[in-house]
């Protein structure tokens, strides 16, 4: 499973879960809950990081290109924005 | 025809003077009441509900649970990772079918146990660890997390009794020293200014604004709805405040009370007249996907109990017992 960003300029080949993470997760998420450790589902938690990760340089190395397809940013009040600042 | 009534002493939201009068009322039940009479008797006071469970509300389930169970850790004091791994062992718990040895599967390329998870733990790495929105601790030390509440409305039925609103909220939050109630909902659709649209006015907000200031006496500034788009290969995030002054709360509830009276009637009038007493409102069979119901309407009312019967399962929607309004 690989955390680094494509080279600049380059653009993702997949933002579908990598052959790696789909085995990790394919594998923990196919056993009987039961029988998973703890660190079996870290190593969930990390491939789903790894996927989102992944998936955001995407979409940013698409919004930067040319001929990109427009992406909508759903984000209208952040974490840990105050709701008095949205003027509602 | 002989007049055939639904058997409701084993639901305790139920009048045990008038069987077909609801005296809990959940947010659910009023918004069945609110799109169709009919629908409201068939799926509430019937308890029909269509043989295969609704993926998006077993889904919204396990999202709701499994957030749940990260705000009670977080309120005793673990990490972020340790919150974490107690929501996604629930989670991955609750979508395995144990009898059959395998997972949950939906059939669903959007909302299915991959997504699920997928969904939830993006969902509290964005909002879990640095939200602002600080769960409210309660006089007895507990996170005031998954809150169940009725409190009476001041309507005295025909028979004496009296009407409670009751539901369960995820959560009470403060911010900034103001108290919200935040509300977590998944949706396949685009977080659109439509989307939010849906949300104001709102049955189950405005019920959930209510609750707030009677059953637990907070000013709320308003609802702090979470949206999770769910996708085939993401999910995406967005908050949004959903504003409720006194005003519009006491609004609703006034309006509200209009519906009570319609329950108050057509379950007295069901006694003598069965489903007549429950008229279609026609105009809603197309809205939200469809009524489920739709075909049984269609039918000439002599057939329509043995289609009920042979196309739905009937269970007991009793919201003193189950959560609803996901």
């Amino acid at each position: 499973m690989s955390d680094t960003p494509p080279p600049a300029g380059a653009l993702p080949q997949s933002t579908a879960l990598s052959e790696t993470e789909t085995g990790s997760l394919a594998e923990a998420m196919s056993r009987d809950p039961e029988g998973l450790s703890r660190q079996d589902r870290d190593r969930i938690v990390e491939a789903l990081r790894a996927h989102r990760q992944r998936l955001q340089i995407a979409e940013a190395t698409a919004v930067k290109a040319p001929r990109a397809a427009k992406i909508s940013v759903p984000l209208t009040m952040k974490a840990g924005q105050n709701p008095e600042d949205l003027d509602l | 025809m002989t007049l055939v009534l639904p058997d409701t002493s084993k639901n305790t939201s139920f009048s045990k003077e008038s069987p077909l009068l609801q005296l809990a009322i959940d947010s659910t039940s009023l918004g069945e009441v609110k799109t169709c009479m009919r629908k409201y008797f068939y799926s509430v006071v019937w308890g029909y509900q269509p043989k295969s469970t609704k993926v998006d509300l077993i889904f919204g389930i396990w999202m709701h649970e499994g957030s749940e169970r990260y705000q009670h850790a977080k309120a005793k004091g673990l990490g972020h990772n340790d919150c974490l791994d107690v929501a996604l062992d629930h989670v991955l718990r609750s979508t395995w079918n144990k009898e059959l040895g395998r997972p949950w599967a939906s059939g669903d390329s959007y909302k299915n146990r991959l997504t699920l998870v997928r969904t939830l733990v993006w969902y509290l790495d964005q909002y879990g660890e640095h939200d602002s929105l600080e769960t409210i601790i309660l006089a007895n030390g507990k996170p005031a997390v998954e809150l169940s509440f009725s409190f009476d409305v001041g309507f005295h039925t025909f028979s004496g009794e009296r009407i409670q609103y009751c539901g369960h909220l995820d959560r009470l939050a403060e911010m900034n020293g103001q108290r919200f109630i935040p509300d977590l909902k998944t949706t396949k659709s685009d977080i659109s200014p439509h989307y939010w649209a849906q949300f104001n006015p709102s049955n189950q907000f405005g019920m959930y604004s209510l609750a707030g200031q009677v059953a637990f006496n907070v000013s709320v500034r308003g609802i702090v709805v979470d949206a999770a788009q769910v996708l085939v290969n993401s999910s995406r995030f967005a908050r949004q405040l959903i504003p409720k002054d006194e005003a519009s709360v006491d609004e609703w509830f006034r309006g509200s009370l209009w519906w009570l009276r319609l329950i108050e009637d057509a379950a007295k009038d069901g006694l003598r007249h069965g489903e007549a007493a429950y008229p279609m409102n026609d105009k809603s069979c197309g809205m939200w996907g469809g009524c489920p119901f739709q075909s049984i309407c269609a039918r000439s009312p002599g057939a329509r109990q043995q289609w009920l019967a042979s196309e739905f399962n009937q269970r007991v929607w009793d919201p003193l017992q189950r959560r609803g309004d996901i």
